[in-house]
């Protein structure tokens, strides 16, 4: 039913952004990669075996290897303790860990700084591997947490009762319940090793060498543009050769499994609740309210610049910034409902996969690919305007917001629009009163994650922002260089402030524009 | 024998109008044959078909391809003598067939209330004085103290009722009703069957009724249609299916 809405006019808008964003961008990667000045560039990748960049491309793996499996396993505990166990404010403890992960990376890490130089650790230490891993690995646990919660969601309560029936608890978690959790595991491994391969903000701020950090370098600094694509090249390859693996492995899974709830789930009464919920806490507080705490007290404690004179500073940037992601989150959504339509509707369950490989691109790359490709005279009024910056958002962030809505939009049952169409109510019509009254929720949800990742994004902007725009992100990095400590740490917390302001809005909005009657039944 | 058995199927159609003609029809799923070369008619209003199965059989199929909610692959049906579909084509789109359909699920909208439910369909049809329509239809099935009420409100058999009102207020010529009691409580079953077995009846009109329930079907049914894997396995009345020496009908009922 329904598959005419001008079909046409919708796969030529999809296969547009597609091209802009990623095939013609990857192309000129591509041949910058391998070629240079008419021949192909043996120099460039046997450069790569330079003892320097052998050592960030170690960097790289040991932080990305450790900090996934940290994740996971604490990730693990989490998602257990908030899906399967009673655990008392379960609810707060749940919003307050995810916080780490929707604020800029920058901002954490400053404040990890603040925290470290306050406790007198030694310089060598703050500025090392080790504080890599642990900052990216307080950012990726809740991801960890959030993708295997859904993981446990998803197994019926049958499966484990049956287990229960002849074997004990233990027995049943291990061989029953983590089996089926599998895909959970695996997908959020693999998701956080790709994103800790690709973060630039942590490592270049503690003056960790890593390959990604090595790419900016060649690229911004010595202008070397082949190898700095031929790098990226060869890190792009790597992150989607983690991917295939995946896929082939967990063909018939999916790669998140949200939206697929189970018709029932088991919880345990959990013996001493007190225990866990300490320790929850004391996670919670030392990951995450510490060091919000002494951003806080940095920025108040010193004598000159004002908190005020702080934020009439960032003023500038703060409005550029909004406008820029509010226009990229509305983007973002509006393709990712065309994108989620076309993967519900026609079956085309490929298009997500071909987006999950496109958010794997490392962010860095898809700033170089666009820079290379736009940065021609025909393409100069893209290159020079936020059009660039809005064209990277929709090559990092349209994944995200196809999986929130497809997932939504695979919930509503064929009938209800069959049944709509069999009372002579055209495709249109039945879009606008049946499907996206029934989406609305899925659709806010969207804009408003993809506002806040706009909002923070830095990886990607700080190579492609056009002159005469100030971003927020670049704004506070680059002047973690040069302005004093407590300028920098009032700047993130600006930052941080903005992001807990959207994301209140976004849960109070929620509340007031689908507290509807009708969603009592959802 | 398939030629005489066409010969006198056309005959029979110069004669008069069956209310369903099925032809030779043929759905496949993604290279996988679901109904195969089903050829049937329905030749007097206000039957009650049953359409009978086990657990993918085709009945759902079957219902959706003469809702035109399905396109065929090869052969044709007609209503009332008029070609709906045929081969690929839908010649007659859904909501130009005069066709209610109660779905398995119910699909009642959740984000509208009763009263906008049983609404949608009329506002289409562009109908002038809708309003007196919908009170009237409400009340023949007891249901208007619950017009403001979100169908999430409403209990299994008031759901049903808001369904069959919805479907019944469009004042289709042709209801179809793929498992609608599936979900309800024995008790409830057999009223709500009362209940369909007299609205045929009062407003006179065809019904087909999907279930995999023999019994339902022995019960309700003027002519039973039971299907094995995609072909008719059996077209007749209940007394025929009870003397029938066909084994898979004998089987099925048997278990």
């Amino acid at each position: 039913m329904g598959k005419t809405i001008n079909s046409k006019t919708v796969l030529l808008l999809v296969a547009g952004l597609f091209l802009a964003a990623v095939v013609l961008p990857m192309g000129v990667l591509l041949f910058h990669a391998i070629f240079q000045k008419g021949s192909v560039a043996v120099e460039s990748f046997t450069s790569i075996f330079h003892k320097d960049v052998l050592q960030s491309i170690g960097n790289s793996l040991i932080i990305s290897t450790a900090v996934s499996m940290l994740s996971v396993l604490l990730g693990c505990c989490f998602a257990f303790l908030f899906s399967k166990a009673t655990l008392p404010f379960s609810k707060a403890l749940r919003l307050l860990l995810l916080l780490p992960l929707l604020l800029p990376s920058y901002v954490i890490c400053v404040a990890w700084n603040d925290v470290w130089v306050f406790a007198g650790v030694h310089k060598n230490l703050i500025y090392s591997l080790p504080a890599v891993v642990f900052i990216l690995t307080t950012i990726y646990t809740p991801l960890a947490a959030f993708i295997i919660q859904a993981g446990f969601k998803n197994i019926n309560a049958g499966m484990e009762e049956a287990g229960m029936m002849i074997t004990s608890f233990k027995q049943v978690f291990f061989k029953i319940v983590l089996p089926l959790l599998r895909p959970a595991l695996f997908s959020s491994f693999i998701l956080i090793f790709i994103l800790s391969l690709s973060e630039f903000a942590v490592p270049s701020f503690l003056s960790v060498p890593v390959f990604v950090t090595e790419i900016f370098t060649q690229f911004s600094a010595f202008y070397n543009y082949s190898l700095a694509a031929t790098q990226s090249l060869i890190l792009t390859a790597i992150c989607l050769l983690l991917l295939f693996p995946e896929r082939k492995y967990l063909t018939k899974e999916y790669f998140f499994p949200f939206g697929k709830k189970a018709f029932r789930f088991r919880m345990y009464e959990l013996r001493n609740k007190n225990v866990p919920l300490i320790l929850a806490m004391l996670y919670i507080i030392f990951t995450v309210l510490v060091p919000v705490v002494f951003l806080t007290s940095q920025t108040f404690s010193r004598a000159g610049t004002s908190f005020l004179e702080i934020v009439i500073m960032l003023l500038p940037s703060l409005k550029d910034s909004v406008l820029i992601a509010i226009a990229g989150a509305l983007i973002v959504t509006l393709f990712g409902l065309i994108f989620s339509w076309l993967t519900v509707q026609f079956k085309l369950k490929f298009l997500q996969t071909i987006l999950l490989f496109v958010f794997a691109v490392p962010a860095i790359v898809t700033g170089v690919s666009l820079i290379l490709f736009y940065n021609t005279p025909s393409l100069n009024f893209i290159y020079s305007s936020i059009l660039i910056i809005l064209i990277a958002f929709s090559a990092r962030f349209l994944f995200i917001s196809v999986k929130i809505i497809s997932d939504s939009l695979q919930q509503i049952p064929v009938s209800f629009t069959d049944a709509a169409y069999m009372m002579g109510a055209r495709p249109f019509y039945i879009f606008r009163k049946i499907t996206l009254p029934l989406l609305g929720e899925a659709l806010f949800t969207s804009f408003f994650i993809i506002l806040i990742f706009c909002l923070n994004e830095l990886s990607t902007v700080i190579m492609v922002y056009p002159p005469g725009i100030s971003l927020l992100p670049v704004t506070i990095f680059t002047r973690t260089a040069n302005a004093p400590q407590h300028i920098v740490s009032g700047m993130s917390l600006v930052a941080l402030m903005f992001t807990i302001v959207i994301l209140l809005c976004m849960l109070f909005g929620k509340k007031v524009l689908f507290n509807q009657q009708w969603r009592e039944s959802r | 024998m398939y030629a005489f058995w066409k010969k006198g199927f056309i005959q029979s159609t110069m004669e008069r109008e069956p209310v369903i003609q099925f032809i030779n029809c043929t759905k496949l799923f993604d290279g996988k044959t679901i109904l195969r070369n089903i050829s049937f008619e329905v030749n007097e209003e206000n039957t009650f078909t049953t359409i009978l199965g086990k657990t993918g059989s085709g009945k759902t199929t079957l219902l959706r391809l003469l809702a035109g909610l399905e396109k065929l692959n090869e052969g044709c049906i007609y209503i009332n003598g008029k070609t709906v579909s045929e081969g690929n084509k839908i010649i007659v789109p859904p909501y130009e067939r005069n066709i209610g359909f109660i779905f398995q699920d119910l699909a009642l909208w959740p984000h509208f209330t009763v009263y906008q439910n049983i609404e949608f369909g009329l506002k289409q049809k562009k109908i002038s004085d809708y309003k007196s329509i919908i009170m009237q239809t409400m009340n023949e099935f007891g249901i208007t103290d619950l017009k403001d009420n979100f169908t999430h409100q409403l209990s299994g058999g008031q759901q049903q009722l808001v369904a069959l009102t919805r479907s019944m207020v469009l004042q289709p010529k042709l209801l179809l009703m793929d498992e609608p009691l599936a979900n309800l409580d024995v008790k409830l079953k057999t009223q709500m069957r009362k209940r369909i077995k007299q609205l045929a009846k009062e407003k006179k009109i065809s019904i087909f009724y999907v279930t995999h329930d023999h019994k339902e079907a022995m019960e309700m049914s003027d002519k039973i249609i039971l299907l094995h894997e995609g072909a008719i396995a059996f077209y007749g009345t209940p007394e025929q299916s009870i003397y029938s020496d066909n084994s898979f009908l004998k089987e099925f009922i048997e278990v």
